[in-house]
C-alpha cells in the first residue's frame, strides 16, 4: 500500500483504490483478557476534551481515546483505516473519495440510544473547524481543502486546491458527531461539548470528578472490538515530583512523561518499565513582538546571548537533553545540523543592546527613551517543578546582567493559556512545543496565525518565512521541502522570536502488569485499545 | 567498562591516566589526541604502557567506525534508492553515480557495474563526475577479474585533478597492481590539492586514508586526519533556489576503521614488547588480528596471553571464548561450542563472559540457542551495570538476526536511561546498533538523537544523519500538528 499511496501522491498517474479491511466483531480476537482500570498520572489538567478547540497535549491524549479519523496511522507508519473502509482517489491527486465504515456508532448520550456515524458528521466536522468563529489552530492545517460534499450516507468526497505531499495523512483529523455542540455551526470553548464529548473511540467520558480527574470507561460497541481495560482515569498533578512518587507507591499505574531528574529511580525499580517514546518536543523562551521593545530583533538576540542554555541543562536537568539551535527538535529529519546555537556572551549581548539604542539607568537597567526594559515572564503553574523555578530564576539572573529586568509570574494552566493566547498578556513566556513528525511550523510563525487562540501568540511576522512556509506547503518534492525547512531553521535562529533552549529526554514509565504497551510517540494512546492487564493483575 | 591493564602508580596530569579516562567515557578521538600529542614525552620506561593505551583507544574506535560504515552504506541505499526514483524536473544529476558507489561499498558489485555503465554515457554528470565513475567502474570490472578492460578505462583518467589522481590511486590500491605506486599518488594528489589553495576534497582524503591503510602508513594516516572536517560532503547539489541535495563518500567511514585497525594492532604490537605491558597487549592484540588481522595470528597472540603467569582469570576464560570463536572460523564448530559451553559452566554465570560469547555467536552467525536461552534469563533475572553487557549482548545477537524488536528491548534493558544518548555514559557501538534498530522500525526520531549526541565526538557521523534525515522525511506521515506540552 505504501508504494501504491507513493505513487498516486508523487505522480498522480493513477487511479488508487485503497480497500481497508475491516471485521464486524464487537471483542478483540487477540485471546487477551479484558477488564482491569489504569490510573495514569498527567501534569495538568485538559483545558477542553474536543478534539477541535484544544491545543495542548494533554487534551490531545485525552481525544486521541475519544474520537478517530477516517484513516490512521499505525506503528509501522503505514495509514490505516478507521472510519473509512475505503479511500479512492483521482488521477489528478485532487479528488479523495472516503467510504465510510457502516457498523460504526456514537458514544450514546445519557439515556438515549447510540447514534449512527455517517457521512453527515464527516461534513458537519469539516465545516466546523473551518468556520471563522471556532476556535482553534486547526484551519491552517486543512488551508489546501476546497470543498468537502456528502455523495451519500456513506460516502464523501474531500477536492483539493491542489495535490499535496502526504495528503492522505492529514484526513487523520477527528471527527466529532452533528448532534454533539449546541452550536450547529462553529464550536467555541463555552459549548458544554467540549467539556463532556461523545465520540466514536475506544473509550467513553464517564465524568470528570471534583478532583479533576477524567473517568473513561470501555466502549462496548467499539467498531474496532472492545478496548480490554475496562476503565481509564487520568489524574492531574500539580507537581511532577509528586506524580513519580504517585507511581512509585503504587497510587497510578503510568506517568505519561517521567520527570528527567526521577528517571534513575524508576530504572532502578523493577516493578517498572520506562519506554522511551521520541516526542519531537523542545522547550523555549518565547516574545510577544507586539512589545515594542521586543519587536527588535536585537534586542531578542542580546537576551539569547545572555542566556547560557548549556549550564542550566547541567545544573537543573543533570544534562539529560539537548541544546538546539532553532524550531525543529533534533530528532526530526528537518533539523539544520549546519546551525549552531548562539553562544552564551553577555558582552555581545551587551553590545546588541547598545546598538538598538539602550543605555544603562542609574538602577542599572537598560532603558530607551525613557523607557525601562522590564519584562514579564509567565511560567504555567503545572510547569512549577523544582527545575523549572530554577530555570526561571537563572533566566532573571542572566538577564540581570545585561541590565534587562524580569517579572516572573507563575499562573493557573488555564488562566495561563487565557493570557498567552488569548488576551496576549505578556512580554516573555517560558514553554514547550510538541510536534508529529510532519515538522511543520505554519501554526507557530506565519503571520495569518496571529490572533486569540492561534499558536503564533508572539504576533511574529516576517514576508521571508512566510513566503518560505508557503512555498514548502506548495511542494511535491521532499527534497526540496526538506531545504527549505533548512532554511527556515536558520533564518529563525538569527531572528530569535524564541530562545530556542533545548529537548530533555521522554519516557514514559508503567507498571509490568501492563502488558502489549504500544505508545504512539505523539498521540500516545493512539493502540490502547490493544493494552490489557492479565486477569491476576486486574484487582 | 572493564578494561585489562598493567596498573603502575600514575602520576598526576599523567596523560596515559587522561587518556584512559577519555577512554571510559567512550571518547576514543579525545584520547588519541592526548596520547599521540604526548608520546614523544613520555618516559621510555612508560612507553610500553602509553603504546597500550593508544593500541586500545584504536581498537575500539575502529571497531565503531565498521559498524557506522555498515550502517552508513545500509541508510544511504535506502536513501539514494528512494532519490533515484524520482522524476521531477529537479532530479538530481549526481544521485547515480553515489547510488553506484553506494553500491560497490554494499558488495552489490552487478548493480554498482550496472549503474555506471548507465550513467556514464549519460551526460547528466560534469567531466569529472564521469572520470570518478570510469575509474569505480574500472574498479567493478577488475574485481570481476576483467583487468583489460578495468585499465583500458583507467589509462584515459585526467591525472592532474587531485580527486581523479586519488580516486584511482584508491583503485589500484583495492586491486593490489603492483606496479602502481598508489601512496606515492596520494601524496600527490594531496599536495596539489594543499596549493590549489580551494581547500582539501573530502574525497582526496578518503581515497588517501585508504591507501595509506592498506599501504600500512598509519602514521601517515593518522597524521591526516588533523587537517580535515570529517563531516565535510564530497558534493553539493544545488538545484533551483531551494532545493540542494548533499552526497558523502561513504568509504570515508571504512578507511577510518581500517586506519584505526591497523594503527591498534601496530601499537599492540609494539606494547607487547614491554614487560609489564605484555600481558595485557597480548590479550588486546589477539582481539584487534580477530576483527582486522588474521585468525592465525589472533590465535597466537590469544596463545601467549594464555600461557602467561599472573593475568586475571576473568580475562583468561574470555581469551579461551576467543579461542573458541577462532575454532569457529576455522571450521572446528563442534568443538567451538564445546568449548563454549565448557567454559560457561565453569563461569558460573559470569555476565562478562557469557556477553563475550553471545558476542561472538553473533558476530559469526552462529545458533546458540542454549546461550540465548541461558543470558536471557540471566538478563531477565539480575539488574545493574554489571548485567548491561548480558543485555547489550543479547540485543546485538537480535540485530544480527533482524530481530528489531527484540533488539530494542534487550539494548533499551542495557541503557543508562537517565543520560540516554551520551556516550558518556553508553558505549556507542551500542548506542548505533540501537540507532539502527530504531531506524528499521521507523523510530526515525530516536535514532536520529542518538547521531545527534554522537555527531559531537565522532562528526564523521554526519553522512548518516542527512541520509537517515532524508529517508524520515520521505517516510513520514503525519497531519502537520503542533501542541504546547
Amino acid at each position: 500500500m505504501k508504494r501504491l499511496m507513493s505513487i498516486l501522491l508523487i505522480t498522480s498517474l493513477v487511479v488508487c483504490v485503497v480497500m481497508l479491511p475491516w471485521a464486524n466483531a464487537k471483542r478483540k480476537t487477540d485471546g487477551n483478557p479484558d477488564g482491569g482500570t489504569l490510573n495514569y498520572g498527567e501534569y495538568g489538567r485538559a483545558s477542553t476534551l474536543d478534539p477541535i478547540t484544544s491545543n495542548d497535549m494533554i487534551s490531545l491524549r485525552i481525544s486521541e481515546l475519544l474520537f478517530n479519523g477516517l484513516v490512521g496511522i499505525d506503528e509501522k507508519q503505514e495509514i490505516v483505516p478507521e472510519l473509512a473502509e475505503r479511500v479512492v482517489t483521482s488521477e489528478d491527486g485532487l479528488k479523495y473519495t472516503f467510504y465510510l465504515r457502516k457498523d460504526v456508532t456514537w458514544h450514546p448520550k445519557e439515556g438515549e440510544e447510540p447514534k449512527p456515524f455517517t457521512a453527515d458528521d464527516v461534513i458537519f466536522t469539516y465545516n466546523v473547524m473551518m468556520h471563522p468563529k471556532t476556535i482553534t489552530s486547526l484551519k491552517v492545517r486543512f488551508e489546501f481543502i476546497e470543498s468537502a460534499a456528502k455523495i451519500d450516507d456513506h460516502t464523501v468526497e474531500f477536492t483539493l486546491k491542489r495535490p499535496i505531499l502526504n495528503a492522505l495523512a492529514k484526513f487523520s483529523f477527528k471527527i466529532i458527531p452533528k448532534h454533539g455542540p449546541e452550536n450547529s455551526e462553529f464550536l467555541t470553548r463555552e459549548d458544554p461539548f467540549v467539556h463532556k464529548p461523545i465520540g466514536t473511540g475506544p473509550y467513553m467520558l464517564r465524568n470528570i470528578t471534583g478532583d479533576h480527574e477524567v473517568i473513561l470507561v470501555a466502549n462496548e460497541d467499539y467498531f474496532q472490538g472492545r478496548p480490554h481495560i475496562n476503565k481509564l482515569i487520568a489524574k492531574p498533578f500539580a507537581d511532577q515530583n509528586i506524580m513519580s512518587q504517585a507511581l512509585m507507591f503504587n497510587a497510578i499505574d503510568m506517568i505519561v512523561l517521567v520527570n528527567p531528574r526521577d528517571i534513575p529511580q524508576v530504572q532502578g525499580d523493577k516493578r517498572f518499565v520506562l519506554q522511551p517514546y521520541n516526542a519531537l518536543s523542545y522547550s523555549f523562551f518565547g516574545y510577544n513582538m507586539r512589545n515594542p521593545l521586543l519587536a527588535d530583533k536585537r534586542v531578542r538576540k542580546a537576551i539569547t546571548h545572555a542566556v547560557n542554555r548549556q549550564e542550566m541543562l547541567d545544573s537543573f536537568f543533570q544534562g539529560q537533553g539537548t541544546i538546539i539551535s532553532g524550531p525543529y527538535a533534533p530528532g526530526s529529519w528537518a533539523y539544520n545540523l549546519d546551525v549552531q546555537p548562539l553562544p552564551y556572551d553577555l558582552e555581545k549581548a551587551i553590545e546588541l543592546l547598545n546598538e538598538a539604542g539602550f543605555t544603562r539607568g542609574a538602577d542599572g537597567i537598560m532603558e530607551k527613551d525613557g523607557q525601562k526594559l522590564s519584562l514579564t515572564l509567565k511560567v504555567p503553574i503545572e510547569k512549577e517543578s523544582e527545575a523549572i523555578k530554577r530555570v526561571v530564576l537563572a533566566f532573571k539572573n542572566y538577564l540581570g546582567k545585561i541590565g534587562v529586568d524580569i517579572q516572573a509570574e507563575f499562573k493557573e494552566w488555564l488562566a495561563w493559556k487565557e493570557d498567552v493566547f488569548h488576551t496576549h498578556e505578556f512580554d516573555v513566556i517560558f514553554a514547550s512545543w510538541v510536534f508529529d513528525d510532519s515538522a511543520d511550523i505554519t501554526s507557530l510563525f506565519h503571520s495569518s496565525e496571529i490572533g486569540p487562540w492561534m499558536n503564533n501568540f508572539g504576533a511574529y511576522a516576517n514576508p521571508e518565512v512566510d513566503s518560505l512556509i508557503v512555498e514548502s506547503k506548495l511542494t511535491l518534492d521532499h527534497e526540496k521541502r526538506r531545504t527549505i525547512y533548512r532554511k527556515l531553521h536558520s533564518l529563525l535562529a538569527d531572528e530569535c522570536p524564541y530562545t530556542f533552549l533545548w529537548t530533555l529526554t521522554n519516557y514514559a514509565a508503567y507498571h509490568k502488569k501492563l502488558r502489549h504497551v504500544a505508545i504512539h510517540p505523539y498521540k500516545f494512546f493512539s493502540f490502547a485499545d490493544g493494552w490489557y492487564i492479565p486477569e491476576q493483575d486486574q484487582q | 567498562m572493564v578494561v585489562l591493564m598493567a596498573a603502575p602508580a600514575y602520576p598526576a596530569h599523567d596523560p596515559v591516566k587522561r587518556a584512559m579516562e577519555l577512554y571510559r567515557m567512550h571518547r576514543y578521538e579525545d584520547a588519541a589526541a592526548v596520547l599521540r600529542s604526548s608520546m614523544a614525552s613520555v618516559e621510555e620506561g612508560r612507553k610500553s604502557i602509553a603504546h597500550l593505551s593508544l593500541g586500545l583507544v584504536y581498537l575500539k574506535n575502529a571497531e565503531l567506525y565498521r559498524d557506522l560504515h555498515r550502517t552508513s552504506v545500509s541508510v544511504h541505499l535506502d536513501y539514494l534508492e528512494r532519490l533515484a526514483a524520482f522524476r521531477g524536473e529537479a532530479r538530481s544529476r549526481l544521485v547515480d553515480l553515489y547510488l553506484g558507489e553506494a553500491l560497490l561499498e554494499g558488495g552489490r558489485l552487478g548493480e554498482a557495474t550496472r549503474a555506471f555503465e548507465r550513467w556514464i554515457p549519460d551526460k547528466s554528470g560534469r567531466e569529472k563526475e564521469r572520470e570518478i565513475a570510469r575509474v569505480e567502474l574500472g574498479l567493478c570490472y577488475h574485481l570481476f577479474g576483467d583487468e583489460e578492460k578495468a585499465k583500458a578505462l583507467w589509462k584515459s583518467v585526467n591525472q592532474n585533478d587531485p580527486e581523479l589522481l586519488s580516486e584511482l590511486a584508491a583503485a589500484y590500491s583495492k586491486t593490489g597492481l603492483a606496479d602502481e605506486d598508489s601512496p606515492a599518488m596520494c601524496d600527490r594528489a594531496l599536495a596539489v590539492a594543499r596549493q590549489s589553495g580551494k581547500g582539501m576534497p573530502i574525497r582526496v582524503i578518503k581515497n588517501a586514508l585508504g591507501v595509506y591503510a592498506r599501504a600500512g602508513l598509519i602514521e601517515k594516516g593518522l597524521d591526516l586526519l588533523g587537517l580535515v572536517d570529517l563531516k565535510a560532503v564530497s558534493s553539493e547539489e544545488v538545484l533551483g533556489e531551494n532545493k540542494v541535495l548533499r552526497f558523502y563518500d561513504l568509504a570515508l567511514l571504512d578507511n577510518l576503521a581500517q586506519v584505526y585497525g591497523k594503527a591498534s594492532i601496530e601499537y599492540l604490537t609494539k606494547a607487547t614488547k614491554g614487560e609489564g605491558s605484555r600481558n595485557a597487549a597480548s590479550y588486546y592484540l589477539g582481539e584487534a588480528y580477530a576483527i582486522f588481522g588474521s585468525i592465525d595470528r589472533s590465535a597466537e597472540a590469544t596463545s601467549s596471553f594464555l600461557s602467561s603467569d599472573g593475568t586475571p582469570q576473568q580475562f583468561k576464560a574470555k581469551a579461551k571464548a576467543r579461542q573458541a570463536a577462532l575454532l569457529y572460523l576455522q571450521g572446528r564448530k563442534t568443538e567451538a561450542m564445546d568449548r563454549w559451553n565448557e567454559l560457561l559452566q565453569q563461569g558460573s554465570n559470569s555476565p562478562d563472559l557469557l556477553a563475550d560469547i553471545l558476542s561472538a555467536c553473533g558476530r559469526l552467525g552462529v545458533e546458540c540457542s542454549e546461550i540465548v536461552s541461558k543470558a536471557a534469563a540471566l538478563a531477565e533475572a539480575r539488574e545493574g551495570k554489571g548485567f548491561s553487557g548480558v543485555n547489550v549482548a543479547l540485543g546485538r545477537y537480535y540485530l544480527g538476526k533482524k530481530d528489531y524488536g527484540k533488539t530494542i528491548a534487550y539494548m533499551e534493558a542495557g541503557r543508562n536511561k537517565g543520560n540516554k544518548n551520551r556516550i558518556e555514559y553508553n558505549d556507542p557501538l551500542m548506542l548505533i546498533n540501537l540507532a539502527e534498530a530504531y531506524y528499521r522500525t521507523m523510530q526515525f526520531s530516536e535514532a536520529l538523537e542518538i547521531y545527534f549526541a554522537m555527531s559531537t565526538q565522532f562528526p564523521a557521523v554526519r553522512q548518516i544523519q542527512v541520509a537517515m534525515q532524508g529517508v524520515y522525511s520521505m517516510e513520514q506521515k503525519s497531519a502537520g500538528d503542533a501542541r504546547i506540552l
